[in-house]
C-alpha cells in the first residue's frame, strides 16, 4: 500500500485576474513534501503568477493557497525562501554585505552554509551587487535563497537568461539540496532541457491552466520521451 | 532588533547623497547670508534663512513618494515584502529614518536663526496679538510645523501605495488622493476634536489670523489630527500587506 503523501503546498481553483486580463484561470496544484516540482510553460502561462501567490507577494482573485499549512503572509515569510526572477539585492551591497543582510533578517539563516556555496560558486564577496552579471547575479540569489533552513524554496525562473558556467553552478547546488530529501522546492523554467533530472514532479501551465500534470518518471515513460520533448509537443 | 537596524541603514544609503547635499547646501546657505549680517538689510537675511525650513518640508512631500517608489523601482520589494515582519514594521522604519531627518535638520536651523536672529524675532512677536513669550512661540510654532512635516510624509507615502491600485492615471490619482487625504485630516481633525476636550489646555488661543489659527490648536485638535495621520499610516501598511501586487 502506497504511503500517504504529505502535501507541502496545496493551491485550490486559483484564479487571477490582472487589470482585467485572467492571468490565471482556476489553478489547482497539490506538491508533494520533499520533492522538486516544476513549473513548465512558456512565456504568460502564469508560472509566475502562480509561483507569486503561493510566496504572498501577489493576492488570489479567488480560490485557496496554503503553504505548509499557513496562508501566504509574514508567518509563512520565515519558512519560505523565494528566488525571484528579478534582481531583488540592494545595489550598492557587497555580496558580503547581502549576506549579512539576510542573516539579520532571517533567524533561519545559516552563515556557514552561506559560506559554503558561496565559496563553491566561486563568488567574490567583496563584489558589489551593481557590478555583477546576470549570471553572477544569479548564483548570489541563489546562495542567499539556498542559505536558509527554510522547507520551502520557490524558485521563479532561475536559470533564465544566465551563462552555462553559472547555469551548471545553480543546478549542481540545487541537486545537493534535493538530496536531503528535506526540503519542498518549487520551480519555474525554461531551461527544461538541462534541469529535467531534478524534476519529481511536473505541471505544464499554458494560458492560466495547468494542461497536463504528473510524475517526470510516468510523464517519461507514458510519453516516451523526455520533459524537454514532452514540453516542446505541448506548446508548439 | 538587528534585522529593522540593517533597514535603517538601507534607508541612510539610499539617500546618503542626498543628505550630504542638503548638509553641504544649508550650510553654505546659512553661512552666507549669516555673514551678510553686517551688510545687507537684517530682515532681508532673516528671511532669506528661512528658506532651508521650507526645503526640510518640501523635502517631505519628496520622501514620502519615493519611500517605496524606489522599492518597486529597484525591485528590492520583493526583498522587503518577503521579510518576516509586519507591514507596519517596515513602513515605521522609513518613517523614524525621514522624520528623524526632517526633525534634526530644521532643529538645527531653527537653533542658529534664533541664535542670530533672537532680536527681530522679539520685535516681530511683540506685534502679535498674543501674550506669549518668544521661546513659548518658537517652541508651539515648531511643533506645528513637526505635525505639518509629519502628516505630509505619511499622507504622501500613502497616495503613492494607493496609485499602484491602478494601471492608469496614477500621476492624477496620487494628487487627488494627497488632497482629499489632507483635507480629511483637516476636517475631521475639527470634527473629533471635541472628544479630547479633556486633554489640557496647551497652546494658543484667541488669535484671529488663520494661519495662527491653526498653529493654536488646542491639544483636543493637535490628538485628533494626530490620530487621523495614524488611520493613514495604518492604511498605508494594510494596502501594502493585503492590496498591492508585484
Amino acid at each position: 500500500m502506497e504511503a500517504e503523501k504529505e502535501i507541502a503546498v496545496k493551491v485550490d481553483k486559483l484564479r487571477k485576474k490582472y487589470y482585467g486580463d485572467q492571468v490565471l484561470k482556476g489553478v489547482t496544484l497539490e506538491i508533494e513534501a520533499g520533492k522538486v516540482t516544476a513549473l513548465v510553460g512558456p512565456n504568460g502561462s502564469g508560472k509566475s503568477t502562480a509561483l507569486k501567490v503561493m510566496a504572498g507577494l501577489i493576492r488570489p482573485s479567488s480560490g485557496k493557497v496554503r503553504a505548509l499549512g499557513k496562508k501566504p503572509g509574514r508567518k509563512l515569510n520565515n519558512e519560505l525562501a523565494f528566488f525571484p526572477e528579478k534582481n531583488h539585492l540592494y545595489n550598492w551591497m557587497s555580496i558580503e554585505k547581502a549576506i549579512t543582510f539576510f542573516n539579520r533578517q532571517y533567524s533561519n539563516f545559516d552563515l556557514d552554509k552561506a559560506e559554503g556555496i558561496m565559496y563553491f560558486m566561486n563568488l567574490d564577496p567583496r563584489l558589489k551587487i551593481s557590478n555583477l552579471s546576470r549570471g553572477l547575479l544569479a548564483r548570489v540569489k541563489m546562495v542567499l535563497t539556498l542559505a536558509r533552513r527554510a522547507p520551502l524554496l520557490i524558485m521563479d525562473e532561475p536559470l533564465a537568461g544566465i551563462d552555462p558556467q553559472s547555469r551548471a553552478k545553480i543546478l549542481k547546488s540545487l541537486d545537493n539540496e534535493c538530496q536531503s530529501g528535506e526540503k519542498t522546492i518549487i520551480l519555474s523554467t525554461h531551461e527544461v532541457f538541462e534541469a529535467e533530472k531534478l524534476f519529481n514532479y511536473v505541471f505544464f501551465m499554458e494560458d492560466g491552466k495547468v494542461k497536463i500534470e504528473g510524475s517526470a518518471d510516468e510523464l517519461r515513460a507514458q510519453y516516451q520521451e523526455s520533459i524537454q520533448d514532452l514540453a516542446e509537443e505541448v506548446f508548439k | 532588533m538587528s534585522g529593522l537596524w540593517e533597514l535603517f541603514k538601507q534607508e541612510l544609503r539610499a539617500i546618503f547623497l542626498l543628505l550630504i547635499i542638503l548638509v553641504v547646501g544649508v550650510a553654505v546657505w546659512h553661512s552666507l547670508f549669516i555673514f551678510q549680517l553686517e551688510i545687507w538689510r537684517i530682515e532681508f537675511t532673516f528671511i532669506l534663512n528661512l528658506i532651508p525650513l521650507v526645503i526640510y518640508f518640501c523635502l517631505m512631500f519628496y520622501l514620502g513618494w519615493k519611500s517605496f517608489q524606489r522599492e518597486w523601482e529597484n525591485n528590492t520589494i520583493y526583498s522587503l515584502l518577503l521579510l518576516p515582519k509586519f507591514t507596519g514594521e517596515l513602513l515605521g522604519v522609513k518613517l523614524l529614518f525621514n522624520f528623524a531627518i526632517y526633525f534634526l535638520f530644521s532643529l538645527a536651523s531653527l537653533l542658529l536663526i534664533y541664535y542670530f536672529y533672537e532680536g527681530i524675532m522679539l520685535e516681530g512677536v511683540a506685534l502679535l496679538p498674543l501674550d506669549f513669550e518668544l521661546r513659548e512661540v518658537l517652541v508651539r510654532g515648531y511643533l506645528a510645523y513637526i505635525v505639518l512635516g509629519l502628516k505630509v510624509y505619511i499622507l504622501t507615502q500613502f497616495a503613492y501605495l494607493f496609485t499602484k491600485l491602478f494601471a492608469e492615471f496614477r500621476i492624477f490619482i496620487g494628487l487627488s488622493t494627497f488632497i482629499i487625504s489632507s483635507y480629511l485630516v483637516i476636517w475631521g481633525g475639527e470634527i473629533l476634536a471635541p472628544l479630547f476636550t479633556w486633554l489640557p489646555e496647551l497652546l494658543f488661543s484667541n488669535s484671529s489670523s488663520l494661519y495662527w489659527q491653526w498653529i493654536s490648536q488646542d491639544l483636543a485638535r493637535l490628538t485628533a489630527t494626530l490620530g487621523l495621520i495614524s488611520v493613514f499610516f495604518i492604511g498605508s501598511s494594510l494596502l501594502l500587506r493585503n492590496l498591492l501586487e508585484i
